[in-house]
């Protein structure tokens, strides 16, 4: 997430026509568009492509004012709304801009196909022609049957190219593997407009997957028992919609390389675990992200299910190769990707996707074998996918995996070689060619450059110098690199490199650099993208599996030097001297001899050392994998360390969430949950709700000390139970992976809320200054206020006063509260919260603590003194009731948590210390 | 020297004028001027907080403190952001960091600018 501002002349403003507003988002897919009054700029409203694929769209209005946000708020703004990547910004009801994630830019999936198609065309002449013969059919190249739905435009005779090529297509591919004799085998999969019709699903139906990813409870369910794979989703809830970047190839959209320990897409294909070394015969299987199995590990995709079914079964010579594409419904780019594939006579090919009547009809017609599967999803029970069909877990996968098995093992054979390897392109002699400078001509390089040019410095310098850095992660060698080129430039830019090798996903390792260096005027921080240092220019600086002697790093200099350079007026790039990895030196190596030549200057730099031995980032991954912290203090800046820290707290929560979520008491209300703007005075970030029709205030924990207090809390509440002290009611939950607690709001209707220090402060009035808290003073204040409660009052105050002991409270007499309706009460006690820093905090041994603010008498200050020495009727009798009827052991039914064992043992303690 | 006021209103009835003045980070006044009128044909009205309305002063002066009232309206978030200022406390003597302003707009600006409900009565804070 990298929100950047967006000045209201750069946006689109009110397109009336709905039609019109179709044809922008095509290409303009995570834009919105904005309702402007004329003239005065006033703020009326927005609308996106979502809000747009309703039958009747509306205006949208949610906003930010610009006076009371920071860019903090616009973060954490944009983190608790993951689908949303625009925030309009009004000064005065005038929309001056918007917020906007530089990460999120794209072309609507329809419109990528239907171009696809239209291209498609002009190599399959002859089939369309033969297609469109003695039909009125008229072509509509700008909205395909989807949008002409939703538009209701008349649909009668009128076609797509995409609606032409399918069953192009489908004919063609079913022909050639009929007459190859290759096994082909579609399963037709639920999908999302399916299953919305099944009133178990309909509380899932608009879910997006970054809601479901911010969601632990959710990624809990969905992972089904299967904690590694929820550690997986844990790990990746901010890039999983990032980790499967396709490129165009020439032919078809492919997946661009990504290594890391679970999930692993090498030449193109997602990594099947336990392929055998030489294979007779190779099971193809090709589909969206079900089969490229985007939610889960490597070793629980479909492929590699069915993988170790083959090794079960002994059927040792077979390999699967999974060619899933995770980038939605896409039957050209499959079928494309299947016409590109080398295939033997001997091979399987399994098709897995969503099909409609008439391509199911035509595949039926070409003796393809077609297995409905929507049984699978209707009959299985519980969470099987994350936010829709196709986004599956490891339980369904298996499910799949063992119906391919039943349906192809008859035709596994024991051959061990594969003979006349060939594609239908080749064989068909396609004008199709693989593009091997894809990039040059890409989106992605447009869409760059693009953006690139709105970042760049607005007054451009002599010597305008880059430095491009992966800060996986951030270090002191980095920083020096940094500042030794700022010597020798006027303006830096420090490029980070956008594509993850899997140990800092971009958004950590941009954070690092970002929180150094944004303060600096002559220095601009910008990603890499899909394109600069990606593996599309540069695949062996990310797959290291490649051969190196076929490597080739002047792409991705030629992108640099010929897009990139030119628009930022870069004249200098700096580089590190490498000495260990060799294909970082080649990358330098190359840059020396070519960069010159387009006009700008290669200085390399040398590497900062620590007792001679150069800083390298692979040391500090070693290191941190190690969790040797102190080691890495010399090797990395503040902001770096702190981060580790930051991430190793994160993992280590996601094991705890496990074990927490296996507590019945803990319900996730993040779905259900909507601010209220209610305001609560107190201690602690906290909020009205409002849930199922109830008010409700909600803490959040942030820090390991909020836990401890929200743990303590819930107890104190149970206490105040026990010891009959009215109490607000609560209860623990978790919002958006949080611990979180509830309390549910007093029903005060026309009656009011006094608290202690506002009876304080109305003695100004009499004696010219607030009396200071003391008991004598609050005893004079009851007597006259409320004579009647007096009795009650007191008997409450010092039972609550010895909780707080027995929890480390420091409760002033402030929180102490009416209510004020027909008769005077007593307020519930709202809060219990400790004042201990976390579960190692030894200081309630020290029976001095905590201080008491409200003064009683002479020296006497810490609680456990006030209640052992303090002559008081109500005191003693407080006491009186806590012996007779009080014991620790009431409270061990509550106990489940580490917070909850360690608080137990605090009130153990002092309780014994107490009455002992 | 800062000035500037706002009325706390019960539902829609408006029934207290207050008057905030910031002589310097270290001194300011909070003043209330209750419409004893108005407030005497509300019904189910029990008070504002701090505030001893049966004396049926013309004005509540807080010198360099937090009113009750203010404290309690204002969302804990800002409590403690924003230059801090130093107030005598309760007991006369500690230090007391409250910001009387957020992001530079003073508190009692802030709470009538954000029309927030209090969970403790039905009292709002406007600024006409």
């Amino acid at each position: 997430m990298n929100p950047i501002f967006r000045s209201v002349n750069e946006l689109t403003v009110n397109v009336h026509n709905r039609i019109e507003r179709f044809k922008f988002f095509q290409e303009n897919f995570y834009d919105n568009i904005y309702f402007i009054e004329e003239g005065t700029n006033r703020f009326l409203g927005f609308t996106n492509y979502n809000n747009e694929l309703k039958k009747e769209s509306e205006i949208l209005n949610y906003n930010v004012d610009i006076k009371n946000s920071d860019s903090n708020t616009i973060k954490e703004w944009f983190n608790q709304h993951p689908s949303v990547f625009r925030l309009p910004v009004l000064n005065d009801k005038e929309l001056i801009g918007e917020y906007f994630d530089a990460d999120s830019f794209g072309m609507l999936l329809y419109k990528r196909i239907e171009n696809n198609a239209l291209s498609l065309m002009k190599v399959f002449q002859k089939q369309v022609e033969d297609f469109l013969a003695n039909k009125k059919y008229t072509i509509d190249k700008i909205f395909p049957k989807q949008i002409r739905e939703i538009l209701s435009l008349n649909s009668k005779n009128v076609v797509s190219p995409s609606e032409i090529m399918t069953p192009i297509l489908l004919k063609e591919i079913s022909k050639y593997f009929k007459n190859r004799g290759i096994k082909f085998f579609v399963f037709d999969s639920i999908m999302h407009s399916e299953l919305r019709q099944l009133p178990k699903y309909k509380n899932k139906e608009n879910i997006t997957l970054e809601e479901a990813l911010s969601s632990d409870i959710l990624l809990y369910d969905f992972s089904n028992n299967d904690n590694e794979t929820f550690m997986f989703l844990k790990k990746h809830r901010y890039d999983l919609n990032r980790i499967s970047k396709i490129t165009f190839n020439g032919i078809y959209y492919g997946l661009i390389d990504y290594i890391s320990e679970e999930f692993n897409i090498i030449n193109g294909r997602r990594h099947t675990v336990g392929t055998p070394q030489a294979s007779g015969q190779v099971i193809h299987l090709f589909g969206p992200c079900i089969i490229e199995g985007l939610c889960v590990p490597d070793d629980k995709t479909i492929a590699s299910i069915l993988q170790s079914m083959f090794s079960r079964k002994n059927m040792l010579n077979c390999e699967v190769r999974n060619h899933g594409t995770a980038y939605g419904k896409d039957l050209i780019n499959d079928m494309m990707r299947m016409a590109a594939t080398d295939f033997s006579d001997n091979d399987i090919v399994v098709w897995v996707s969503g099909f409609d009547d008439q391509e199911e009809y035509l595949l039926k017609k070409n003796c393809v074998e077609f297995v409905d599967c929507k049984f699978l999803a209707i009959g299985t029970e519980g969470t099987w996918f994350l936010d829709n069909p196709m986004h599956c877990n490891a339980k369904m996968n298996k499910n799949f995996a063992k119906l391919i098995f039943n349906h192809i093992c008859k035709y596994i054979n024991s051959q061990t070689e594969r003979k006349v390897l060939s594609n239908y392109i080749t064989d068909k002699q396609l004008d199709l060619h693989y593009d091997n400078d894809a990039i040059i001509h890409s989106e992605e390089l447009k869409k760059y450059c693009d953006w690139i040019s709105s970042q760049s410095f607005c007054n451009k310098k002599d010597k305008t110098g880059c430095v491009v850095i992966n800060a996986n992660p951030y270090t002191l060698g980095h920083r020096y690199l940094i500042k030794e080129a700022l010597k020798k430039c006027d303006q830096l830019y420090i490029i980070i490199v956008e594509q993850n090798t899997g140990d800092f996903i971009f958004n950590e390792r941009f954070q690092m650099v970002n929180s150094e260096w944004k303060n600096y005027p002559n220095i601009k921080i910008l990603s890499g993208g899909n394109v600069l240092t990606s593996s599309l220019g540069f695949p062996e600086y990310f797959n290291r599996t490649h051969q190196l002697k076929d490597s080739n790093p002047l792409l991705n200099h030629k992108i640099f030097a010929e897009y990139v350079a030119p628009i930022l007026g870069i004249n200098i790039r700096f580089f590190g001297v490498e000495t260990n990895d060799e294909v970082t030196a080649l990358l330098n190596k190359t840059a020396i001899s070519y960069l010159p030549s387009k006009g700008i200057e290669v200085i390399i730099i040398d590497r900062k050392r620590i007792n001679s031995t150069p800083i390298s980032a692979k040391t500090v991954r070693r290191l941190y994998a190690e969790r040797n912290f102190e080691a890495l203090i010399p090797l990395v800046p503040f902001s770096t360390y702190r981060s580790l820290i930051n991430r190793i707290t994160d993992l280590d929560n996601a094991e705890i969430l496990i074990e927490l979520y296996s507590d019945s008491r803990l319900k996730d209300i993040s779905q259900k949950v909507k601010k209220n703007n209610l305001n609560y005075a107190g201690m602690f970030y906290k909020f009205g709700v409002d849930m199922d029709g109830e008010s409700y205030m909600l803490k959040i924990s942030q820090t390991e000390n909020d836990r401890l207090n929200l743990f303590s809390e819930s107890l104190g509440s149970e206490l105040c139970k026990v010891m009959d002290v009215p109490c607000s009611s609560i209860q623990l939950v978790t919002y958006h992976s949080k611990l979180s607690l509830l309390s549910k709001n007093w029903d005060l209707k026309d009656a009011q809320f006094f608290p202690l220090s506002s009876y304080y402060e109305e003695t100004i009035e009499l004696q010219g200054q607030p009396v200071i808290f003391s008991y004598q003073t609050f005893t004079e204040i009851i007597r006259t206020k409320f004579p009647d409660d007096y009795d009650n009052v007191f008997l409450i105050f010092w039972k609550s006063f010895i909780i707080d002991y027995l929890l480390c409270n420091a409760r002033g007499a402030g929180n102490i509260g009416f209510i004020h309706r027909e008769k005077v009460e007593m307020a519930p006690i709202y809060d219990n919260s400790t004042f201990l820093s976390d579960t190692s905090d030894q200081r309630f041994k020290d029976l001095n603590f905590p201080e008491c603010p409200m003064i009683f008498e002479g020296e006497v200050h810490s609680a456990f003194e006030i209640i052992q020495s303090f002559k008081d009727p109500y005191l003693k009798k407080a006491l009186k009731v806590f012996a007779s009827y009080f014991s620790p052991e009431l409270l061990l039914k509550y106990i489940r948590s580490e917070e909850e064992e360690y608080l137990y043992e605090v009130i153990k303690y002092r309780y014994f210390k107490l009455f002992q | 020297m800062i000035e500037t006021t706002a009325y706390i209103y019960y539902h829609d009835v408006r029934i207290c004028k207050i008057i905030f003045r910031e002589i310097s980070q270290v001194n300011f006044e909070y003043i209330f001027q209750p419409d004893y009128i108005k407030i005497a044909s509300l019904n189910g009205f029990k008070g504002i907080q701090g505030l001893n309305l049966s004396l049926k002063r013309k004005e509540f002066i807080r010198k360099n403190i937090i009113p009750s009232f203010i404290y309690e309206h204002s969302p804990f978030t800002f409590k403690f952001e924003g230059p801090k200022c130093y107030a005598r406390n309760r007991n006369g003597d500690k230090e007391f960091h409250y910001a009387n302003e957020v992001n530079g707009i003073p508190l009692l600006d802030y709470l009538a600018q954000k029309e927030y409900k209090y969970f403790g009565d039905t009292l709002t804070i406007h600024k006409i």
